[in-house]
């Protein structure tokens, strides 16, 4: 009961968060120089001719006006219509967003076992040799550019020893899983950089919750290693451990550009690029959008795991 | 049962923790082990269950339990040492219960048998209800004292034969305390465990040994039985510590005598105050009509349990909490918040917080925070401020060198003192002192004290006086304010409040306060 309490304030204020992303999205793509008219007809137009494409795509119309039809057509799941391949929004962008959700959450997956192995195999023994070399590895590897870490992956799996493909080649209307090599090198090269970095913060979380005075009883009273990991000292780390891995969904989603197209993957990166190019801005503020609810989704499943893994909230 | 032969515990730097420790209990006994804070005594307790915490190592010595080698044993046997036959009840043992674990589970991961029956009888023993919807229950729906004897029941689950007790009743109030050792006395009785009772507090010892070890500085300085330690102490040290004990009912006849009549213009006015925390719906009202006078060399003490609203009505007057209702009147002036007060205003009146480590700017030497508030308030600088911040330093019962040390260099005594100190740079007229001899040992809480009270004499300097302990309050203040759910309950002299107590909570505190000349007197009838 406390729970769903807590789900809908918290969905409420993921709305209204939501909201305010949009506004900033709006008005931060009304105030870059150029406009769509301006950009579709490129620099030979006579100022009548971009006002008359003005007029037609509606943009001669107030901001406000605007931003209201804008947002009342989004909560319908109505993105608009892109000005360059003057289709929907929504139709352009499911494609590459599938593409790209596919690769951030088997990088997700692989970063949450590994990040959680390494966190606890350092965090059990701070100061350890094992802690030394994994802390220290984490450090190189969130210190090296995304690039550099997959130019390297490219070099050694691809070059030299050819087992997986350096460019995602996909046939004509085929999907990246008809191939799912082409997927490892993409998600190794997000998977190493988000690991490295969340690997830390579960070390920390650990190291504090083994020194809680209830694990050190636990250990006090003889129980087995093992039950006193289990039963004492897990329990209290999940809460802030499904924060730190909330705020992945960013830190993947951010990382997917610069891999996509290092990879040549066909996935949102492309799209974006060719908007920007382009002045589309309904495809870049749909694709902000949804980047934003996603992200802002994460954080409240991430709220909700800690308030069930803590019968303080759960049940009070 | 235990036999401690020559142990030698160093840090890393070779400093001897433990100095060729040695003792001997044998089965059925009850034995304090008395010591300040630093004075190795948990290093001691640990040691019999084989734990040597990171950064010490032992150098030298054995510790045997019946006949095995405890040091020497392997994880497993150790496992099973500390399952099956030494039990440790550690400082604040609500604190050793895992929040995700229910009443019942806590309970049967240690029992040798984990069936709900036998789960039931264990809690049973310690007065709790057996139930299978309280077996259900997590800790954090238990009151403090069900958590205090969940954490009893946990650890005898296993029937040991030995149940170490390192500060069980530390920061408890006279009623818990006074509950919790009962109850350990009784199960103890009834089932023949041996009791290593590790204390700094005399009084709590004096209930629950037979035979008395005083530590010092990783030393035993005294051991012999109880009544014989403590009536007629052989070393100097012992005898420091057994003085500085502060005795409700002695401390009451010397001091509780002092009569202050309430004049038309005194020091401190608090008219109808009324405070609380949070915000809309969640709102927390702690203080509620709350008005007292302290007059020029007056203490008042505020008296009430955590969550009373004693701290709350202390940053009122400091000025650091802003109230909803009512007035902070200081020498005729109403008081607005503190940052709306001007320097003179601010110096009248200084706070001396619970938290000394957190109220001490970390990167800051003691001399800095002290020759700070010389400037600013006093507009002292350079070599006028250096005497000055060393005469502080003397004042509180420290060395001049201190002035350069940080304060994670210094103990909690120290940097309790070091408050203390900083408050008095202000030469203020009213002193808030918020628990400030909780965290500190009784010789330097004696020391702390006496220095306020002599202030307070020569200097007139008013006193608000927040504790918890009956013992602080007989020795130095003049009237009192009991506290209950942010209203005063009773109010009167100290004379009045603590001789013949009205209100049934004030009267409960009253009786169940220990003395160590009562638990003495008890031990020798």
């Amino acid at each position: 009961m406390r729970a769903l309490l807590f789900l809908a304030r918290r969905l409420l204020a993921a709305a209204g968060t939501l909201l305010a992303v949009s506004i900033v999205l709006f008005a931060g793509s009304e105030v870059l120089p150029g406009d769509a008219a301006a950009a579709s007809l490129g620099t030979n137009a006579t100022a009548e001719q971009t006002a008359a494409v003005r007029a037609e795509l509606g943009l001669d119309r107030p901001l406000a006006v605007r931003y209201a039809e804008w947002v009342g057509n989004a909560v319908r799941g109505d993105l608009g219509d892109s000005i360059v391949e003057r289709a929907p929004v929504t139709e352009i962008v499911a494609i590459p967003l599938a593409d790209t959700a596919l690769l951030t959450v088997l990088a997700a997956l692989a970063t949450i076992v590994l990040a959680t192995a390494i966190g606890l195999a350092a965090g059990l023994r701070p100061g350890s040799r094992l802690d030394r070399v994994l802390s220290s590895g984490a450090l190189v590897a969130v210190s090296v550019p995304q690039f550099v870490i997959a130019g390297l992956l490219v070099l050694l799996f691809s070059t030299v020893l050819g087992w997986f493909p350096a460019v995602s080649l996909i046939p004509a209307g085929g999907a990246p899983l008809d191939r799912p090599e082409i997927l490892v090198l993409p998600v190794a090269a997000l998977t190493i950089f988000a690991a490295a970095w969340a690997s830390r913060l579960i070390r920390a979380i650990v190291i504090d919750a083994d020194t809680a005075p209830n694990v050190e009883a636990a250990r006090l009273a003889g129980l087995p290693e093992s039950v006193v990991i289990r039963r004492h000292l897990l329990p209290a780390t999940v809460g802030p451990a499904a924060q730190a891995f909330a705020w992945l969904a960013s830190a993947l989603f951010g990382g997917t550009a610069v891999v996509e197209q290092i990879f040549n993957y066909p996935g949102l990166s492309e799209t974006l690029v060719s908007a920007v190019r382009h002045h589309d801005t309904p495809v870049l503020e749909g694709v902000g959008l949804l980047l934003a609810a996603i992200i802002i989704g994460s954080l409240v499943v991430a709220d909700l795991v800690g308030l069930l893994a803590n019968p303080k909230l759960r049940t009070a | 049962m235990i036999e401690i032969t020559d142990l030698t515990v160093a840090d890393t730097s070779g400093r001897a923790v433990l100095d060729r420790v040695s003792l001997h209990v044998s089965p059925g006994e009850r034995v304090g082990i008395v010591g300040e804070s630093g004075s190795g005594k948990t290093t001691l307790a640990t040691a019999l269950l084989g734990a040597i915490r990171p950064g010490l190592r032992a150098v030298g010595g054995t510790v045997t339990f019946s006949g095995t080698d405890v040091l020497a044993l392997d994880r497993r046997r150790l496992r099973a040492l500390r399952r099956e036959s030494i039990a440790y009840l550690g400082q604040d043992p609500a604190t050793a219960l895992t929040p995700t674990l229910r009443v019942g589970g806590q309970v049967a991961e240690l029992a040798t048998d984990p069936s709900p029956e036998s789960v039931a009888r264990h809690l049973a023993g310690v007065g709790l209800p057996g139930d299978r919807a309280f077996q259900r229950r997590f800790p954090h729906q238990l009151s403090g004292g069900q958590q205090q004897r969940l954490a009893l029941a946990r650890v005898l689950a296993g029937d040991p034969e030995l149940l170490i007790l390192d500060e069980p009743t530390t920061g408890l109030d006279a009623i818990t305390q006074d509950l919790v050792l009962r109850q350990i006395e009784e199960l103890a009785a009834a089932r023949g465990i041996t009791l290593l009772f590790i204390t700094h507090d005399l009084v709590a010892a004096a209930r629950l040994s037979d035979r008395l070890v005083v530590l010092r500085h990783g030393r035993v300085v005294e051991e012999g039985p109880l009544a014989a330690t403590l009536s007629a102490p052989r070393h100097p040290y012992t005898r420091e510590l057994v003085a500085a004990v502060p005795d409700v009912a002695e401390a009451f006849e010397k001091y509780g005598h002092s009569v202050f009549e309430t004049s038309r213009a005194p020091l401190l006015e608090v008219r109808a105050l009324g405070a609380g925390h949070g915000r809309g719906r969640k709102r927390v009202t702690t203080a509620r009509e709350v008005s007292f006078t302290v007059e020029r060399g007056e203490c008042v003490a505020l008296l009430g349990e955590s969550g009373s609203g004693k701290t709350t009505i202390a940053r009122c007057v400091s000025g650091h909490h802003r109230p909803d209702s009512g007035e902070v009147v200081v020498d005729g002036e109403v008081l607005p918040d503190v940052r709306s007060r001007t320097l003179a205003q601010r110096r009248k009146v200084q706070l001396v917080p619970q938290d000394s480590a957190g109220s001490l700017n970390p990167r800051r030497t003691v001399g800095a925070a002290i020759s700070r508030v010389l400037k600013v308030l006093q507009g002292l600088t350079g070599a006028a401020a250096e005497a000055e911040t060393a005469r502080l330093l003397a004042l509180v019962g420290l060395p001049a060198e201190m002035a350069g040390r940080l304060p994670r260099q210094l103990s909690g005594g120290q940097r309790q003192r070091v408050t203390i100190a900083r408050a008095l740079a202000a030469k203020p007229d009213l002193l808030v002192c918020d628990e400030i001899t909780s965290s500190l040992d009784v010789r330097v809480q004696a020391g702390v004290l006496d220095l306020v009270a002599s202030l307070s004499e020569s200097e007139g300097l008013g006193v608000v006086l927040i504790t918890h302990d009956l013992g602080v309050i007989a020795r130095m203040a003049d009237r009192v304010l009991a506290l209950r759910g942010g209203e005063v309950c009773e109010q009167g002299t100290v004379h009045e409040v603590l001789g013949e107590p009205r209100h049934e909570w004030t009267a409960a505190l009253v009786a169940a306060v220990p003395s160590l000349r009562a638990e003495l007197d008890a031990r020798v009838a």
